[in-house]
């Protein structure tokens, strides 16, 4: 559970993210820094999928998962901010 | 910790490969067909004529291109857009042209018509002499849209596995500590064992191709699987899509000004197009809203013998025939063409495009030989249940049977496909159709059949019938069509004749796994030592 759903919250997070990141690190234009970052997408799924297994316990799992994904969500604010 | 962390893996790459697999087989299957998907095509429509001189033997790319706009101009002014297609690559094998409606009131997309040019009469045609077939694309359209169902709900399925796969392909690697060695192993048969290092081997031998086009896949629908970076960026749903593709491609996206303003000479753009490319000649080109003051044309260069993946495009400006700036390609864009490129083989040539062939083959086996060694492996414990007395459980019943039904029925299922295409009168009014249910009316059928008969019997039956449904292919072509071997050779049609020489090919492979199940069916007994051996693997690596 914490990989299938978490594992896309996560995903879907940092390409959002990333799309308004981008521009405002890498100077890049707005439809690129989105296509970058949903072509990446799938390297962070597959990535949070294989952690979430490889950890010893489902209350690690789902501990590692959340605050990722608080960090995450803490950064889009940001991004959001003026 | 190690070990456990192998296992943790093992476990995920046993559990993704079983639920994706059999969808996955059904994909890869057609997507490898979709490598030939023109030759099908042409297969399929016997009534065209042998491949001969290019029937534009009579016109050069001027003429052609000038009649062309005669023609799209007379009957479709108010087109959407035209598309302009020279009969040099295999994707065209005819000089063709099609115009699109504009666009409707409620915004759905206009009319397609189609023509193509009739060397007879020197002037285009809407009627094709050929019967209405599905042809290689409705195969290729399969791979990634199933069928029978809507098309959001194939593609997602159909993105769901090849997500699995992935996950499946990562874990697969990490699990397997001895990747190299075991590489070079084959213990042949050796039941459970044979059929892992079966699978390694199809597996290790074209990773890297496996990577690529799992990872591709997802690419196609991204925006679907992740719309989350859309509708941060711009909005949700469609709209956000479409801003997003206006902003990448602005050719793509051009609303008509509503002033009218005549197309410039569409063979001087040409000459424009390949004196920019010193020489390289023209494949065809797209007109956006012909006859209005915002008309764009863009050029296609030839592809073939090309070592460019991405296709040169030149964008030019209709109403004044000059070079336009609007084609501006970010490092982004240009990725995902690259991967789009990487994963349909654009760009390969005959070489090529066989490798990919048999690249995508050994997919096919890879999922085949991974569906299988799960039963395998489970093998010993339900025989056990069997001598205690109980029945088999019914999951590994389950999988056994659609085992046999998706590895040799779906390819009997193809092959009927194709006798459809045969059998069916070239007359009949929903033959299209009826060619794919005819498709999976058989599947329906191959994958009932084997929880009727004793596991080893049905594969032995269907092998043998998916042999002799593709080694009766090429005969049923010659009693049907004036297009069998002795005529297709000796013209020196390779597409046709190839069309059933891998007919012929797939027979013989069939008729060869048949008789080896079936050699293996009659065999006595393993002998213990072989059944031990089998049973303490299965105890080593249960997970």
């Amino acid at each position: 559970m914490a990989a299938l759903f978490g594992g896309y919250a996560i995903s879907a997070l940092a390409t959002a993210a990333l799309s308004l990141l981008l521009p405002r690190i890498l100077g890049a234009g707005r439809a690129d820094a989105v296509l970058a970052a949903t072509l990446a997408s799938f390297v962070w799924y597959t990535v949070v999928v294989i952690w979430v297994f490889t950890t010893r316990s489902a209350w690690r799992a789902w501990a590692g998962v959340v605050s990722m994904g608080l960090v995450l969500g803490l950064s889009l604010l940001l991004t959001r901010w003026p | 910790m190690k070990e456990g962390f192998r296992q943790c893996m093992a476990w995920l790459h046993t559990w993704t490969g079983l639920v994706a697999g059999w969808v996955l087989f059904f994909v890869f299957v057609t997507g490898t067909a979709g490598y030939f998907n023109y030759e099908i095509d042409r297969w399929m429509r016997p009534e065209l004529p042998l491949a001969t001189a290019s029937d534009l033997s009579s016109l050069d790319t001027r003429q052609a291109i000038e009649k062309a706009q005669a023609y799209l101009q007379a009957n479709y002014p108010k087109a959407e857009f035209w598309n302009i297609g020279l009969p040099v690559e295999r994707t065209q094998p005819q000089f063709s042209v099609f115009a699109r409606e504009a666009r409707k009131p409620d915004g759905s997309a206009g009319r397609v018509h189609n023509a193509h040019y009739d060397p007879a009469s020197g002037d285009f045609t809407a009627d094709s002499p050929a019967r209405a077939t599905g042809g290689g694309q409705l195969l290729y359209r399969m791979h990634y849209l199933l069928h029978y169902v809507p098309d959001e709900a194939g593609i997602w399925a159909v993105g769901v596995c090849t997500m699995l796969m992935l996950i499946a392909i990562v874990s697969g690697v990490i699990t397997h500590k001895k990747i190299f060695v075991d590489f070079f192993t084959f213990r042949r048969a050796k039941g459970q064992r044979s059929w892992l290092d079966a699978h390694n081997l199809v597996s290790v031998t074209a990773l890297p191709f496996f990577i690529m086009i799992t990872y591709s896949g997802l690419v196609f629908f991204m925006t679907d699987y992740m719309p989350a970076g859309v509708q941060a960026s711009y909005q949700a749903g469609e709209a956000g899509r479409r801003q997003l593709l206006a902003e990448l491609v602005p050719a793509s996206y051009i609303e008509p000004s509503g002033q009218t303003a005549p197309l410039t000479a569409l063979s001087d753009i040409v000459r424009q197009a390949e004196r920019h490319w010193n020489g390289a000649p023209v494949s065809g080109m797209l007109v956006r809203n012909p006859g209005d003051a915002s008309a764009l044309v863009t050029v296609r260069a030839q592809r073939e013998g090309r070592d460019a993946i991405g296709i040169p495009r030149l964008v030019f400006d209709g109403a004044t025939g000059e070079i336009s700036e609007h084609n501006h390609w970010g490092g982004a864009l240009e990725t995902r063409d690259v991967l789009l490129s990487l994963h349909e083989g654009r760009f390969a040539g005959l070489s090529l495009r066989w490798l990919y062939f048999l690249a995508s083959l050994l997919g096919c086996a890879m999922i085949a030989t991974g569906l299988v060694l799960w039963t395998a492996k489970r093998k010993a414990k339900q025989e056990k249940r069997l001598k205690a007395g109980q029945s088999m459980e019914f999951g590994y019943r389950l999988v056994r049977c659609l085992n046999v039904g998706a590895i040799a029925g779906l390819p009997v299922a193809m092959a009927a496909y194709f006798w459809a295409n045969r059998l069916i009168p070239a007359e009949f009014a929903d033959r299209r159709a009826w060619e794919a249910h005819a498709m999976f009316i058989v599947w329906g059928v191959t994958l009932v059949y084997p929880a009727f008969r004793s596991h080893l019997q049905a594969w032995v039956d269907e092998l043998r019938l998916a042999a002799l449904a593709f080694a009766l292919l090429p005969l049923v072509n010659a009693l049907t069509t004036q297009l069998h071997l002795g005529v297709t050779l000796p013209a020196g049609d390779w597409v046709l004749a190839g069309f059933d020489l891998v007919m012929l090919g797939l027979g013989a492979v069939f008729a060869y796994a048949a008789h080896e199940v079936s050699r293996k069916r009659k065999a006595p007994r393993q002998a213990p030592k072989n059944a031990r051996h089998g049973a303490g693997v299965q105890a080593g690596e249960a997970s």
